[in-house]
């Protein structure tokens, strides 16, 4: 009897170091997801403040189609005021496509393209841009080793007692994979 | 005091792993004694079927001689690779400035060998040259095709010297070892042209550590062995008094047991006085520290050796300083935040430098045994001959 309760303790002392373990295990992988999460949010941020300066320049020159500028206005607005971060991310995709055919539509504005302020302005939302692309892939890669601590076993069992749950991963939106479409009317003749 | 960090490099895992295995050889020991008696007939157990307090003092006894015959080879052991290991710790070394542990930014600037030798002064072939080469099919320099390297572009601006040099032998068709060691030679000077790192060679740095570490091994390998050679007329005096008394009497006990003694009435014997056994383990200790005091010179020397022999002649730069503790967060952002160890070289378009990094700061080292293995790139070959 006593040999058997023993051998209870022991186990029941291995079970309870195991839950330590994987708990802080994954405390720690979903620190790295929020965290990396909010590496996107500075990076989103940032390219939110360069946007406004960007359309106001262009909007200093005559001609420069309205329509372009309202679309990365209101595509702006409808990403900032997202409720979570794939909605976000699906606004952001609306956003960079707008944003694309505005850059499209400076080509054909050689003194816009001639102003080094806007010129610079570019640069830096290209940057930004290549920035949130790499903290999409980071976020995604945090995710994967958090999903996969979580779903093996024997960590299920302690994932489901603790109440951790499988996290989303950002896919790229249906306006990220299409092409920009540029008709001959947006540009100035 | 400045606050130092080390980044954990493939070398210092190794030494530290090599260092550990020390500890194999009395467990080995241990393994060959068991088998060698058990072989000749002599039932082990037995010497434990006595009281607990015996058989522990049998275990701790066994010990103790165990330790006694394996201090010759372990000593040596550790004097080599604690030297290695300290050197490949002290070149993975840097002054800490900011103290942060990630850094996600790219290392803008910085070429693969100057981010090689900022973490740990080395140039390794192997991952250095596989990440050059991950880097030069990222400007478009040369592409890779059916396991073959092919080099399209040499004029390509942002090539460096050792770059040219390196593709050069890469077109010519093969790396050979002293291509290789001129083109470390190059990527070092050009380092050091840099402003990351400094050449000590005739400053007299050099001359200044091995002094430094020639008077610390004298100290160790002859002053303390001095020290414990002065010691022993004093330990043999209480020995003589006490401890061989007690001897005496045990062996007088073991002799006394008949022929057809038991092991187990050995260890009665052995392990029943209990001022007999504390004398015993006196004994056991002298010998011990005498091995130790023999050997001493020996193993200081050894590890001088070895670790003047390791000593760099560069060292960083304030500004090589900064960079390194930008390279060390980024070696910690690749392990924790990334499944790059998993990517694939296909994968560059998508992960561009930051799959360089990872290559180089060792966090994927399943590509370069890819591109090692490829045609005219026998860096594998080169590595050894380089090594021994």
């Amino acid at each position: 009897m006593t040999k058997i309760l023993v051998v209870v303790i022991i186990i029941a002392i291995l079970v309870f170091a195991y839950l330590i373990s994987a708990y802080n295990k994954f405390v720690v992988q979903k620190n790295r997801v929020e965290d990396q999460r909010a590496q996107i949010d500075v990076q989103l941020k940032r390219r939110y403040d360069l946007i406004p300066n960007l359309v106001e320049t262009a909007k200093a020159y005559a001609g420069f189609e309205k329509s372009t500028l309202e679309a990365v206005t209101q595509a702006r607005v409808s990403a900032v005021n997202a409720k979570d971060l794939n909605d976000e991310m699906a606004a952001n995709a609306k956003l960079t496509s707008a944003l694309q055919r505005f850059i499209a539509v400076s080509e054909s504005y050689p003194e816009l393209k001639a102003n080094t302020n806007f010129m610079q302005l570019q640069n830096e939302l290209s940057a930004t841009e290549d920035k949130i692309a790499k903290a999409r892939q980071f976020y995604n890669d945090t995710v994967l080793k958090y999903n996969n601590s979580i779903q093996m076993f024997p960590a299920n069992i302690a994932a489901g007692i603790f109440g951790y749950k499988k996290q989303a991963f950002l896919e790229a939106a249906d306006s990220e994979r299409e092409a920009v479409k540029i008709s001959a009317e947006h540009f100035k003749l | 005091m400045k606050k130092k960090k080390t980044i954990r490099t493939q070398r210092v895992k190794i030494f530290k792993m090599i260092d550990r295995m020390a500890w194999l050889i009395p467990a080995l020991l241990l393994i060959w004694f068991y088998f060698g008696w058990s072989i000749q007939g002599v039932n082990i157990l037995e010497f434990f079927q006595g009281s607990l307090w015996g058989s522990i003092v049998i275990v701790i006894m066994v010990l103790f001689s165990v330790a006694c015959l394996s201090a010759p080879i372990m000593l040596i052991w550790k004097a080599i690779t604690r030297a290695l290991k300290k050197s490949a710790i002290q070149n993975a070394t840097f002054n800490v400035l900011e103290d942060f542990d990630y850094y996600r930014d790219k290392l803008t600037g910085l070429s693969p060998s100057d981010i090689s030798m900022l973490t740990d002064l080395e140039i390794e072939l192997k991952k250095d040259i596989t990440a050059l080469i991950l880097k030069y099919v990222m400007l478009g320099v040369v592409t890779i095709e059916n396991g073959i390297i092919s080099v399209i572009n040499l004029n390509h601006p942002d090539l460096l010297e050792s770059d040219r040099f390196l593709l050069h032998t890469i077109e010519a068709g093969s790396i050979t070892s002293s291509s290789a060691t001129q083109w470390v030679q190059m990527a070092k000077t050009e380092s050091v042209g840099k402003g990351y790192l400094i050449d000590t060679r005739g400053t007299g740095e050099i001359q200044k550590k091995r002094s430094k570490g020639c008077l610390s091994a004298l100290l160790t390998g002859c002053v303390t062995p001095i020290i414990i050679w002065i010691a022993i007329p004093l330990m043999v005096g209480f020995l003589a008094e006490g401890t061989l008394t007690y001897l005496d009497s045990t062996i007088v006990h073991l002799k006394e047991l008949s022929p057809d003694a038991s092991n187990a009435d050995f260890a009665k014997a052995l392990t029943g006085n209990p001022t007999e056994v504390f004398q015993l383990f006196i004994l056991l200790c002298s010998c011990l520290i005498l091995i130790a005091a023999l050997l001493l010179p020996v193993v200081s020397l050894i590890f001088y050796l070895v670790k003047s022999n390791r000593t760099q002649f560069y060292k960083r730069s304030a500004l090589g300083e900064e960079l390194t503790e930008q390279i060390y967060g980024m070696k910690n952002f690749i392990h924790d935040f990334s499944d790059l160890s998993h990517a694939n070289k296909e994968q560059l378009v998508l992960w561009d430098d930051f799959l360089i990094y990872a290559v180089l700061l060792e966090e994927n080292m399943s590509i370069v045994n890819e591109i090692c293995s490829m045609k005219h790139m026998d860096i594998n070959g080169i590595y050894r001959a380089a090594q021994f």
